[in-house]
C-alpha cells in the first residue's frame, strides 16, 4: 500500500480503506449493542422456554384464532426479506447502476430476515420438538408429509428460498473475502481464508463468477415470487371468509417488496450514519429508493383496494362481517393507523422531490411502512379468523 | 533489467487499471506462449479483455441439469409418493397436478441453484491452482499479468519488452519452488475448512440428539392426572359457592363478558345484533318463535352488543 496507486484509480485504496474501518476498530458503543441485543435474545428465549412448558395456549391463541401474532411475524419478516432480492436481483437484471451501494445491505437484510421468519415458525409451532415430521425421509413412525397441504409447499418454499439467498449473498461477497483475507491478520484470518475459497481475481475466476451470477440472479427472482405466492395461497385456499381470494399472492408479493424497500432505506440510513459513509450513501440513492417506494405504494394500494372492492360489491354477509369490523367495527383503530401509514402518509410525502432528497425523511416513511405493514399483517390473519361464520371474540398477548 | 535466465521463471508484472491488457495478451500469445501460462488478475473484472478461454463445460448446461433433476425430485416427491399412500384428503385427487407443479417448481429451482453454485466453487478453486502471487496492489487497483515460461522457444527477454511496452510499473521474476509454496498454502486453507465445516456438522448433530424422539417421553397429562390444571376464571367449584377469580363488577365488564357469552351461544341464531338474522336461523323449524324475543322492541339485548 506504500507505492504510488495508479493514476486512474486513486479512489480504489480510499474506498478500501474505509468500507475496511469498521472491521479494524471497534467502538465502545458496538459491545453496548452486543451486550443489549444479548439481553434481548435472553429475555426472548426464557419466554421461548415458558411457552415450551405451559403450551401455546400463553399466546392466546384459541380456538377460532389459530393463527396469531407469529404467523404475521413469519408473513412479515418473509415478506421483508424480499428486499434484497427484489432491489438485488430485479435491479441488476435491469441493469439498474445506481443500485450498487444498496445491494449488500438489501441481500445481507434478505439474509437475516428469512431467518428471523424461519425462526417463527418454530415459536408457532405447538410441539416444536417434531418439526422434523415435516421432513420426507423414510422413518419408523410411517409419517409421510402431504405434499397437498400448502404448508407444505410452504415449508419447501421457505427452504429453497433460504438456501438460494444465502448462496445468493455469498456469491459477490467471495472477492471482499479475499480482501479481507489479505488485510486483516488475526484470528480471523483463517475463517476469511476459507470463505475466499482461494480466489486470487483472475480472469478465469472472476469469468466463473460473474457467470454463476448471471445464471442464480433470474433464477432467484422466480424463486421470489413464488415464495410469497405461496403464502399468498396458504390464505387464499382457503375457505375463511375475506381470504378465499385469488388476489392474495400478487397482494402479497408487492406488499412484501413494499415492506422490504423500506426496510432497505432505514438499513441505509443507519450504516450511512454509523459508519460515514455518506460518500457512498448519498442522498441520489433515497431519492432512488423513494420512488421506488412511491411506485410499491401504488401497486399495493391499488390490488388492496381491488380486494376490498369485489368483497364489498359482492356483499357476502360472512365476508362483509370482516370488512365491517376492519372499516368501523373493533380493528377499525388498527385499520385506518395501517392505512395512513402504509398508503396515505408515503403518497403524500414520497410525491415532493424535495421530500425524497432528505435521507431522515425517507428513512421515517420507511419506518411507518413497516409499522403499518406488520399492522396489515396482522388484520390480515385476525379478523378473518375471529368471524369464522358463528363470530368470536379475541385478544392478543405478548410473551414478557 | 530482472535476471530472467532460469528457464522456469514466472514473470509478474503490475499494470495500472486502465493498461491495453487484450492487445498484451494477444501480442504474448504471437510471441508464441500459449493463453494457459498467461494470468490476469484484477480487482474488477475487465470485460473488454476476453483474456480466459471459454470452460469446457459451461455452467448453464449444469444449471439446466440440476433443474431437471429438481423436477423430477419434485415429481417424485409430490406424485410418486402420493402414489405409494393412495389416501385421498381434502377431496383432492391423490396425485393433484397443481400441487406436482408447485412442488416440483421448488425443487427444480432449489437444486438448479445449488448445483450451480457447487459447479461454480469447484471451478473457482480449480482457477485458483495455477495462480502465483497476491500482491495487495492488485486490491488497490492494479492489475497483475503473469506468464509462465517454462522453457521451449519464448525469450524471457521479449517478454519483459513487451510486458514493459504495455506500461508496466514493476516486473519482478517469481521462482517455481514459490509458486508451489502458494500451493502448500492453499491445502492447508483446504484443511482448515475441512475441520470447520466437521465442527459445523458435529454441532449441528449434537443439537440434534437435543430432541426428544418419542411420543412417550413428552409431558402430557391424562385427564384425571395430577397436576391438574386449575378451573378457568369465572368457574364455581362443586363444593362453594366461591367463584374461581372475580367476576366482572362494572356495568362495562358485566355488558362485555355478556357479549362474549352471546356471542359463543347465541349468536349464530340470534345474529349479531339480535335480529333473529344468524346464519343458522334458517335452518331452525321453530325459527318464529326462538327468534322472536329477541327481534322485539324491548328485547333485553342492546343494540350496543355488536360493538
Amino acid at each position: 500500500m506504500t507505492n504510488p496507486a495508479p493514476a486512474d484509480g486513486p479512489q480504489i485504496p480510499k474506498i478500501n480503506r474505509d468500507l475496511l474501518e469498521p472491521l479494524l476498530s471497534t467502538h465502545w458503543s458496538y459491545f453496548l449493542l452486543v451486550g443489549a441485543l444479548a439481553g434481548l435474545v435472553a429475555a426472548g428465549a426464557g419466554a421461548w422456554s415458558y411457552q415450551f412448558r405451559t403450551g401455546i395456549g400463553q399466546t392466546n391463541l384459541h380456538p377460532p384464532v389459530f393463527w396469531g401474532v407469529y404467523i404475521a411475524s413469519f408473513i412479515f419478516w418473509v415478506g421483508a426479506s424480499h428486499s434484497g432480492t427484489f432491489i438485488s436481483g430485479v435491479l441488476r437484471l435491469t441493469k439498474a447502476e445506481w443500485r450498487r451501494p444498496v445491494t449488500r445491505i438489501a441481500e445481507l437484510m434478505t439474509f437475516i430476515s428469512l431467518i428471523i421468519a424461519t425462526l417463527f415458525v418454530f415459536y408457532h409451532l405447538g410441539r416444536v420438538w417434531r418439526w422434523y415430521y415435516l421432513i420426507p425421509y423414510p422413518n419408523q413412525r410411517e409419517i409421510w408429509p402431504n405434499f397437498r397441504s400448502p404448508l407444505m409447499w410452504d415449508a419447501m418454499a421457505v427452504f429453497t428460498y433460504a438456501t438460494a439467498s444465502t448462496i445468493y449473498l455469498y456469491l459477490p461477497l467471495i472477492p471482499d473475502f479475499a480482501l479481507m483475507r489479505d488485510r486483516i491478520e488475526d484470528w480471523r484470518k483463517p475463517l476469511y481464508r476459507v470463505l475466499s475459497l482461494g480466489w486470487q481475481g483472475t480472469q478465469h475466476q472472476w469469468q466463473v463468477l460473474e457467470t454463476a451470477m448471471r445464471i442464480i440472479t433470474p433464477l432467484i427472482v422466480m424463486v421470489m415470487v413464488s415464495v410469497h405466492s405461496i403464502v399468498g395461497w396458504d390464505f387464499g385456499v382457503s375457505l375463511v371468509p375475506a381470504w378465499h381470494s385469488t388476489i392474495f399472492a400478487p397482494y402479497f408479493v408487492v406488499g412484501a417488496v413494499h415492506s422490504g424497500v423500506g426496510l432497505v432505506v432505514i438499513g441505509m440510513y443507519i450504516l450511512r450514519k454509523v459508519y460515514h459513509l455518506e460518500d457512498y450513501i448519498g442522498q441520489e440513492h433515497f431519492d432512488k429508493m423513494g420512488k421506488l417506494l412511491l411506485l410499491t405504494t401504488l401497486g399495493l394500494a391499488y390490488l388492496y383496494f381491488a380486494e376490498l372492492l369485489t368483497i364489498w360489491y359482492g356483499n357476502i354477509p360472512d365476508h362483509m362481517w370482516v370488512v365491517d369490523s376492519l372499516l368501523s367495527g373493533p380493528f377499525a383503530v388498527p385499520f385506518w393507523f395501517m392505512v395512513a401509514c402504509v398508503y396515505v402518509i408515503p403518497l403524500l410525502a414520497l410525491t415532493l422531490p424535495a421530500f425524497r432528497r432528505r435521507p431522515l425523511g425517507v428513512m421515517v416513511i420507511g419506518v411507518l411502512i413497516n409499522i403499518g405493514m406488520y399492522i396489515e399483517r396482522v388484520l390480515l390473519i385476525v379478523p378473518p379468523l375471529s368471524y369464522p361464520r358463528l363470530p368470536f371474540n379475541w385478544d392478543t398477548y405478548v410473551p414478557s | 533489467m530482472v535476471d530472467v535466465t532460469n528457464n522456469g521463471t514466472t514473470l509478474f508484472a503490475l499494470f495500472e487499471l486502465s493498461a491495453p491488457v487484450k492487445a498484451l495478451v494477444e501480442k504474448l500469445q504471437q510471441a508464441g506462449i500459449p493463453l494457459e501460462r498467461i494470468e490476469v488478475i484484477s480487482p474488477l473484472p475487465l470485460h473488454d479483455a476476453r483474456v480466459t478461454s471459454p470452460p469446457r463445460i459451461p455452467l448453464y448446461a449444469l444449471t439446466m441439469t440440476g433443474g431437471f433433476a429438481g423436477i423430477a425430485v419434485g415429481l417424485f416427491f409430490a406424485a410418486g409418493t402420493a402414489l405409494f399412500y393412495p389416501i385421498m384428503t381434502g377431496g383432492k385427487p391423490v396425485v393433484a397436478p397443481p400441487v406436482v407443479g408447485i412442488v416440483s417448481f421448488e425443487t427444480m429451482m432449489l437444486l438448479a441453484i445449488v448445483t450451480t453454485f457447487v459447479a461454480m466453487v469447484i471451478r473457482l478453486r480449480r482457477g485458483s491452482r495455477h495462480a502465483v502471487v497476491r500482491d495487495s496492489r492488485i486490491d488497490d487497483g492494479a492489475v497483475a499479468v503473469s506468464v509462465q515460461m517454462d522453457g521451449g522457444d519464448t525469450q524471457p527477454a521479449a517478454v519483459e519488452a513487451l510486458l514493459r511496452e504495455a506500461g508496466a510499473f514493476e516486473i519482478k521474476p517469481v521462482r517455481k519452488d514459490r509458486v508451489r509454496m502458494r500451493r502448500d498454502a492453499g491445502k492447508d486453507a483446504e484443511q482448515e475448512g475441512l475441520w470447520l465445516w466437521l465442527g459445523c456438522a458435529a454441532l449441528a448433530l449434537s443439537s440434534i440428539t437435543a430432541y426428544s424422539r418419542d411420543m412417550e417421553e413428552q409431558a402430557s397429562y391424562q385427564s384425571q392426572e395430577a397436576p391438574r390444571r386449575h378451573s378457568p376464571p369465572g368457574s364455581i367449584p362443586l363444593t362453594s359457592r366461591a367463584i374461581v377469580s372475580s367476576a366482572p363488577v362494572t356495568p362495562d365488564e358485566q355488558l362485555a363478558a355478556g357479549t362474549r357469552v352471546f356471542r359463543i351461544n347465541c349468536v349464530h341464531c340470534h345474529g349479531p345484533e339480535g335480529g333473529g338474522d344468524g346464519p343458522v336461523a334458517g335452518y331452525l323449524r321453530d325459527y318464529r318463535k326462538i327468534c322472536r324475543p329477541l327481534m322485539s322492541n324491548d328485547s333485553p339485548w342492546p343494540l350496543s352488543m355488536r360493538s
